[in-house]
């Protein structure tokens, strides 16, 4: 599986309805993911813990396949 | 009398070797408990950036856009290399919960890696917090 598919599909389990999207950063290697989410969850939390939640369901990857990623994290309306 | 040796070393460069010192913090604490290393590390230093490599010679681009905001800022931080500390570049992930770096602390917090501090550079918010 390849490595965008897999990240989308954990967050898509951690974020069960919500929007998210995950691609290639632009001119890095396979390692380094663009991610955005958008949620209802992050409403009223601080951007830092916003991201936390994102990292949180990675950290497994981060150990092994994945290098880094960009998150941006949005709150639907 | 042979010349003094130290002569060839260009001031410009020693300055910067100077500086380089005064912003990046050794290993420093004696403490073996690395959690309680950390601790004291981040509750010791009002703003310090846990990275790969340092503030002059950063080792990776994300360590280097966040340093080149906090300078940028004119912040007084301070930087530590976890590229020449593995023990503790895996524990501040369990400490912080947040497995990548760089890893900013104000005043003994988290407060983001690259992507929120950037997002707070360009809200103003990063120097709001900093001043």
């Amino acid at each position: 599986m390849k490595i965008t598919d897999k990240i989308h599909e954990i967050l898509k389990i951690g974020f069960p309805g919500d929007q998210v999207q995950v691609g290639p950063m632009r001119g890095a290697s396979d390692d380094h993911l663009e991610i955005i989410v958008t949620s209802k969850k992050f409403e009223g939390l601080m951007l830092l813990e916003q991201h936390q939640m994102v990292m949180d369901l990675l950290k497994e990857e981060f150990k092994d396949a994945l290098h880094a990623v960009k998150i941006k994290t949005k709150v639907s309306a | 009398m042979s010349e003094n040796p130290f002569k060839i070393i260009n001031p410009k460069v020693d300055e910067s070797h100077a500086k380089q010192a005064s912003t990046e913090i050794q290993s420093g604490f004696d403490e073996p408990d690395t959690m309680k290393r950390i601790e004291k590390i981040i509750n010791s230093n009002s703003v310090i950036v846990f990275m790969k490599g340092n503030a002059f010679f950063p080792q990776c681009g994300f360590s280097a856009n966040t340093v080149g905001m906090l300078t940028q800022l004119k912040a007084d931080f301070k930087t530590y290399d976890i590229l020449q500390d593995p023990e503790l570049r895996q524990a501040i992930k369990e400490y912080s919960n947040w497995p990548t770096f760089p890893q900013v602390y104000l005043k003994g917090k988290l407060i983001g890696g690259n992507d929120i501090v950037t997002e707070m550079y360009q809200s103003g918010d990063l120097a709001k917090v900093l001043s």
